[in-house]
């Protein structure tokens, strides 16, 4: 007897048992609805419900709601088969027992041969666009980036409607990406949604960070727009790794001006089981100094980027995406050159011109003093004096695994980052921070009745040590080498849980969230989120979203290198400061024009600013008044013809905020308007991009607070209380030669406008005190840079 | 005031068209119009551009590994069927899309889909925006099968049948 057969027996008799035990007793009906991945029905469904014993099939299909019934049922172990075009089958076994109905739901995934549409800027108000982790509001592609000419995360995402990055140091070239003109450290980064940055990574760290290797920049605005990031003041930035699909070896050279240079390599080889992937860059670009003082307005650096990708299609029936990255920067502001050794042996003398520039001092060595109207003792600290020198290096690794379990998705999620900065800032401090963050996190997602539901735990870890000697003369720890003084750790466990439904046929789509983190030194926070996305037909979709977040004051020396001279940084009276936005989108698309118009409401409370007591120590206090940003933005594309299309932007922001807080937080000034202009042409084997911006007047005396701490040419005339307005111009231009190689040019800045040329960085305090963060304008002029691509 | 005045009366122009564009994708109901440009930028191609017969249509992308194994076979189906017009819609970098299509001598049309191409798939039947996707319409241009996934001969056969019944 064959053990078919013998199956077969077992079958006979176990139907002829139950039939002799109940023969006219059919269990309750089987019944239940098929959805897809995103909880809506499909219809059509092939179902086929089996039972090995007694050899019933039977075969039906879903009904024009995903619906299904399979009556009459003999009480026995069924097999339940459910397959659909574009989506893997589906399995369920199915005790049918007398007496109770049975009640399924089957969620089928998409095939893996299937993939989603990415589509770019309306990401906001796609349909499932909210039952993501990240409920992201726009979205730049690879090919977005490479249209544009992009290299780095700073370069993808400048001059966009409520979103720009903004320099905050023209010595040092700290940037910041800004989301609804909020301050830059309320823009939360992650990785393949993992976050593992801080604003110690993201003060030098933004430019580090290559498009080489990406699939595409999600961008939400918003607080708490992100499951895993309720810190997320203004919003999420997350990077999302390509995935390789077929294999594929890329290079990428280019040159430019100031002695820019850029190697990129991208290679994948994808296998049955997965698939890997390398890359790597290097980029160099020397110090600028537009105006012929001999003082850097645009930093030079030396940087190299690698990276490895694992993808495993099923490790024990997860998926599996693993990333790791090392990362090593070094960049010199102040004084001209990369010669660091030189530098920081130059401690005497002048190499500098005070006179250059407009408004420059009467005189090349000493600039005026405005309280005496006369000129300070003549500069002597030598090219060291001015420097900013800082190496960086950082280690970082993400994975994120996936396993579904029935009509229940696992989700795992784990990342790591080690962060070493060596830094010199001249006059201030020598500085030394080694900072380690990490971050776990699972989640469940699954349909509960028609709602997607997902519930998560997860787990944050940041920590900062670090050394520092004070450079200034008159502090008491001058030259003395300290341990930790702005060090901090923090862990913060968790939970988190997200309801996801859709009604009225699939028009109204409802996300809620409701975040519980309890913090080691701030205790428990709370953070609500809800978005509502109302489809009005297939061309007109409207969104609302309201949310809060909460950032935990880490690390401030960012903010003022001085700090490290003080006495103690005071943090006991410090808090988390808290947002509470609000925002509406209303998006119309079609097949030549879309149109993408928002407005949006954000309120910052409990504002982190830093204020040097009279006992000298930093203390670290929360502003007494909100800081708001009310702002509005409208964005539209129109296809003018076949090959040209036109992208308008205009952006109006009001700003509610009290001077002297703003000072003390050290907020950089903010246009009241920009407006952007772009004309893309793509024919045949050319691409050609221009794009510009008109960025709006800044009330420079508001938000440095001239009324408290006035600002001061090097003539001792003072600076300007409202900034000028001003146009910068950028085109790219590709050409695909064969199907392996293309060519590209770019000229950034075409028309040159510099801030340095009408109102420079520089500027004295009312008694003579020398300072670089006058900054409301480009600190880069006119750059050409061209380059050639070969892809495999 | 003017200036305020002048820019109200132009928003409200602007929402009437906006609604005057729903009202027209509404006032047809069953019957697709689109409008989109071939890969190479050289002309607008209209679905009224091929009255009175059946039309294939097939979205995809270059990373899409079930697009790129289709391929081939809707090239050879577009010679098999003369009486459909088949267009293909690519989603993805339009330059690596051209390139594809001329590395597969693709005889049928491919456009560029739009700058957001989410609006235009839920139109024709793929609310959950995934790929491939195939749609064919009849004479009418009236959606009559659609799939989501590889096509085979079976599905192309019955959807041609149904094209061409109607």
């Amino acid at each position: 007897m064959s053990i078919f057969d013998f199956k077969g027996m077992i079958c006979f008799i176990g139907a002829g048992s139950l039939v002799a035990a109940a023969p006219a007793i059919p269990s309750g009906p089987v019944s239940g609805q098929v959805v897809d991945d995103q909880g809506k029905p499909v219809t059509g469904a092939i179902l086929v419900l089996e039972c090995q014993a007694s050899g019933f099939h039977k075969r039906l299909k879903s009904d024009g709601r995903g619906g299904f019934t399979f009556g009459g049922l003999p009480a026995n172990d069924y097999r339940l088969t459910v397959r659909a075009p574009g989506f893997s089958t589906a399995y369920r076994d199915l005790p049918v027992r007398s007496g109770q109905p049975l009640e399924v739901s089957i969620a089928l995934e998409l095939a893996s041969a299937t993939v989603m549409v990415e589509s770019n800027p309306r990401a906001a108000t796609e349909p499932g666009a909210l039952r993501q982790d990240v409920v992201k509001t726009e979205s730049i592609p690879a090919e977005e980036m490479q249209k544009t000419g992009a290299t780095s995360l700073t370069e993808a995402l400048t001059h966009r409607p409520g979103v720009d990055v903004q320099v905050e140091c023209s010595v040092c070239n700290l940037r910041s990406i800004t989301l609804d003109n909020l301050p830059g450290r309320y823009t939360t980064l992650t990785l393949d949604g993992i976050p593992i940055f801080s604003p110690v990574s993201n003060a030098y760290g933004l430019d580090l960070l290559g498009v080489n290797g990406l699939e595409r920049i999600d961008i939400a605005r918003g607080a708490g727009t992100s499951l895993a990031t309720p810190e997320s003041l203004a919003g999420t930035v997350n990077l999302v790794s390509r995935t390789p699909t077929t294999d594929s070896l890329e290079g990428d050279v280019s040159r430019g001006d100031f002695n820019y240079q850029r190697e990129t390599v991208y290679g994948a080889k994808v296998f049955d089981w997965g698939a890997i992937s390398a890359n790597g860059t290097h980029q160099r670009h020397d110090s600028v100094d537009g105006i012929g003082d001999g003082i850097s307005q645009f930093t030079g650096y030396d940087r190299y980027m690698g990276g490895l990708g694992l993808f495993l299609n099923d490790l024990g029936g997860f998926k599996v995406k693993a990333r790791f990255d090392r990362i090593q920067d070094k960049r010199m502001g102040g004084p001209l050159g990369d010669d660091y050794d030189g530098v920081l042996a130059s401690t005497t003398g002048n190499p500098f011109n005070f006179s250059a520039g407009p408004n420059g001092s009467p005189s090349p060595n000493s600039w005026i003093n405005p309280s005496t109207g006369t000129l300070v003792a003549p500069y002597d600290q030598g090219a060291a004096g001015l420097a900013e020198i800082i190496f960086t290096s950082r280690d970082q690794f993400v994975s994120t695994a996936e396993r579904q379990f029935g009509d229940t998705r696992l989700h795992l999620g784990l990342g790591y980052a080690q962060h070493e900065q060596s830094s010199w800032y001249g006059g201030d401090s020598d500085y030394w921070d080694h900072q380690r963050q990490g971050y776990l996190d699972a989640n469940l997602q699954s349909l509960m009745g028609g709602a997607l539901i997902t519930l998560g735990a997860s787990f944050k870890y940041e920590g900062l040590h670090s050394d520092s000697i004070s450079e200034t003369p008159g502090s008491p720890y001058f030259g003395i080498l300290r341990h930790d003084v702005d060090a901090y750790l923090y862990r913060t466990p968790g939970v988190y849980l997200q309801g996801y439904e859709v009604f009225f046929d699939d028009r109204l789509e409802v996300s809620a969230s409701l975040r519980e983190d309890h913090n080691n030194v701030f205790g428990s926070i709370t953070t609500p989120r809800l978005d509502v996305l109302w489809h009005h037909s297939s061309t007109l979709s409207s969104r609302v979203a309201l949310g809060t977040g909460y950032r935990l004051p880490s690390s401030f020396f960012e903010q003022d290198h001085g700090l490290l001279s003080a006495y103690a940084v005071d943090r006991s009276q410090a808090k988390p400061e808290r947002s509470k936005n609000i925002s509406y989108a209303l998006t119309y698309a079609e097949d030549r024009m879309a149109v993408t118009g928002s407005l949006n409401h954000t309120q910052i409370n409990d504002m982190a600013t830093f204020v040097d007591n009279v006992a000298g120590d930093f203390l670290l206090l929360p502003a007494l008044h909100p800081f708001i940003v009310t702002s509005a933005d409208v964005n539209g594309t129109y296809k003018v013809t076949p090959s040209d299309a036109v992208t308008l932007g205009l952006e109006a922001y009001h700003y509610t905020f009290d001077s002297q807080d703003a000072n003390n937080a050290v907020l950089f000034s903010r246009p009241n308007y920009r407006v952007s202009l772009s004309y893309d042409h793509e024919a045949g084997p050319w691409d050609f991009n221009v794009r510009s911006t008109f960025t709006g007047p800044q009330n420079l005396a508001k938000w440095y607070d001239y009324a408290d701490n006035p600002q001061y040419n090097l003539n001792g005339t003072p600076k300007i209380n409202t900034s000028p307005t001003f146009l910068v111009v950028d085109l790219h231009t590709s050409y695909q030669f064969t199907r392996y190689a293309s060519g590209y040019f770019g000229v950034t800045n075409l028309f040159d406008y510099q801030q340095a040329k009408h109102d420079t960085f520089l500027y004295s305090g009312p008694y003579g005190n020398l300072n670089v963060t006058h900054i409301w304008g480009p600190n880069i002029g006119r750059q050409f840079v061209a380059g050639a691509k070969l892809s495999f | 005031m003017p200036i305020l005045t002048g820019t109200i009366r132009r928003l409200a122009c602007s929402a009437i068209f906006i609604c005057a564009g729903c009202t027209a994708v509404a006032a047809t109901p069953g019957r697709m119009e689109l409008q989109l440009a071939t890969l190479d930028g050289s002309a607008f191609v209209r679905l009224s551009d091929f009255p009175g017969k059946a039309v294939l249509i097939n979205i995809w992308d270059t990373e899409c590994p079930a697009c790129v194994m289709e391929t081939p076979f809707l090239n050879a189906q577009s010679r098999i069927y003369p009486q459909v017009q088949f267009l293909g819609i690519a989603t993805g970098d339009r330059v690596t899309s051209i390139s594809f299509s001329r590395q597969f001598h693709v005889s049928y049309p491919q456009l560029q889909a739009p700058h957001d191409p989410s609006g235009l798939l839920r139109r024709l039947g793929d609310p959950r925006l995934g790929l491939p996707f195939t749609v064919m319409l009849d004479a009418g241009h009236r959606v009559c099968a659609t799939r989501l996934g590889a096509v085979d001969a079976n599905w192309m056969a019955d959807a041609v049948r149904k094209g061409s019944s109607r």
